[in-house]
């Protein structure tokens, strides 16, 4: 089974006293992001920012030390409301800084190239969130426990955009792949 | 002013306004008591997702574990994904109920909404057919678990969240194998108040590639901007990608030049280009009103004749100086009738 971690831990050598102890493969691969808040913002005519900082926790407990990756995408945020408003586009949420990550159990955080985990090293893309950017990842070896990483985001708020409630969606994806 | 007299003298409009007038993009927090943790197991492989190797008109079929390893029950999606490479390289999964192409239709794994109890799990098979007319090389897809219904925090709040966890399923079809790569242009863009360099990337090949990529910037004149190198994450056969350099301040206007080179020793791939240019144009300053619409010319002389106001004021001076000259008269004929 993919991702099994068999060890013994055996006893004293004496006859008919062995003790096995089999650890089974754990739990899986998953990532979310918490912590995440907008501010009240109020209608203005210009475009504005708002900016926040989400944190990203990424826990991979399936013992088989095979690397993973992450990455984020946000859809438009969707306009409901009695205005006649529209969607802001997905284009106007932006990463705009990651932090390296922090070990909250496992494996030590190692930012020495090809280990990790860590924001990639074929350097980290910020920018539109329209599409996927990957913000943090764990080469083969490395990465068996749970991280968290603050990363900053910014919605830009088109001018005039009417009272109203918009609302998007945001996917984490944590993947298992070559 | 009280309230009650603000409202009885300015209406009730008056004080409802600012409320109105609050765009609602209410603070809240993704709650941590309704976290996603879902899993998605392959059975029988020896590494963590699926890598084959088939035969055109060869069928196998696999299984998966799908879990959900959080503490509530929950629905959860399943689908098969296309697979794509994001910028830089890495795994680009289409997202639920977008178009399936490629590998993806050769897994009979059909998209299901499925209740999954908090610590449970299900078994699930599904088949890998190799197309009979498929020509050598390699191909993946993937297998998506996700909750069914983005994830809300309390009131109001305005991201939702989907949680998604992917396995790729890798086929080798055994064959000559083509590794390839072509560098397309470069353009310039700002991100974050920063320059950031984009090349386009194409893995037209047949195997997935993970190189190095040599990047330097020259100046028109020649001179050394900047370079960087970079290990790419995977860019997977049959792909396309962007190489983006993130440069550390904004470039000044200009032409500029890059030198590209891209090496995958494993695939014994080398390929560059020397001859990518872009642009940064100056930026438009504040207020500047720009160039304004095309006008349609006017073929007419310009208007000489006095304006009227200043007739006025000219008729009036001519008026008060003929009175003037009057009254000096008159005056002098009486000074002359009494000296006589």
């Amino acid at each position: 089974m993919a991702g099994l971690l068999a060890g013994a831990l055996a006893g004293p050598a004496f006859a008919d006293d062995t003790v096995t102890q089999t650890i089974t493969a754990g739990g899986g691969l998953s990532a979310s992001v918490a912590n995440f808040a907008f501010p009240d913002v109020a209608y203005q005519n210009a475009a504005h920012d708002v900016t926040g900082t989400m944190t990203v926790t990424a826990d991979d407990s399936r013992g088989s030390s095979a690397g993973w990756s992450v990455s984020i995408q946000a859809s438009a945020f969707v306009y409901t409301g009695a205005a006649a408003g529209t969607n802001i586009p997905a284009a106007n949420f932006a990463l705009t800084s990651a932090q390296q990550p922090t070990m909250l159990a496992g494996q030590p955080v190692s930012l020495v190239a090809s280990t990790g985990p860590q924001i990639p090293i074929e350097g980290i893309v910020f920018g539109s969130l329209a599409s996927p950017l990957k913000t943090i990842r764990a080469t083969a070896a490395y990465g068996n426990g749970t991280y968290s990483q603050d990363l900053g985001v910014t919605l830009t708020i088109p001018g005039q955009s009417k009272v109203g409630t918009y609302t998007g969606t945001l996917t984490t994806t944590i993947s298992a792949t070559p | 002013m009280s309230l009650e007299r603000l409202r009885q003298r300015r209406g009730w409009w008056l004080f409802l306004m600012p409320l109105v007038f609050a765009l609602a993009l209410p603070g809240g927090t993704l709650a941590a008591d309704t976290k996603v943790r879902l899993s998605v197991r392959p059975i029988g492989q020896s590494g963590p997702y699926f890598e084959l190797t088939m035969s055109p008109g060869e069928s196998k079929t696999l299984e998966v574990d799908l879990a959900n390893e959080g503490s509530a029950a929950m629905a959860v999606a399943t689908y098969a994904a296309d697979v794509y490479t994001i910028t830089n390289g890495g795994y680009g999964g289409r997202l639920r109920g977008e178009m399936q192409t490629g590998a993806t239709i050769w897994l009979g794994y059909a998209s299901e909404v499925v209740e999954l109890g908090a610590g449970m799990s299900s078994r699930r098979a599904f088949t890998v057919a190799v197309p009979t007319d498929t020509v050598p090389g390699e191909y993946i897809s993937s297998v998506v678990l996700e909750n069914d219904q983005p994830v809300l925090s309390s009131e109001g709040m305005s991201l939702g969240q989907i949680v998604r966890t992917a396995v790729a399923v890798v086929v080798t079809v055994p064959g000559p194998r083509f590794p390839s790569l072509a560098i397309g242009e470069a353009s310039h863009t700002v991100v974050t108040g920063r320059s950031e360099v984009d090349v386009e990337l194409d893995n037209g090949g047949n195997v997935r590639l993970r190189p190095i990529a040599n990047f330097e910037l020259f100046d028109a004149s020649g001179g050394l901007v900047s370079q960087s190198s970079t290990a790419l994450d995977t860019i997977y056969a049959h792909t396309p990608t962007r190489l983006a350099v993130p440069l550390a301040a904004l470039l000044q206007p200009g032409t500029y030049h890059v030198t590209l080179r891209l090496a995958d020793t494993a695939q014994a791939l080398s390929v560059e280009r020397t001859d990518l240019t872009f642009v940064v144009a100056a930026p438009v300053a504040p207020g500047d009103p720009g160039t304004g619409p095309v006008l349609t010319a006017v073929n007419q002389a310009p208007e000489t004749s006095i304006p009227w106001p200043l007739a006025l004021v000219l008729l009036g001076v001519a008026l008060l100086g003929v009175a003037l000259f009057g009254l000096l008269k008159y005056v002098g004929r009486r000074r002359s009738r009494t000296g006589s």
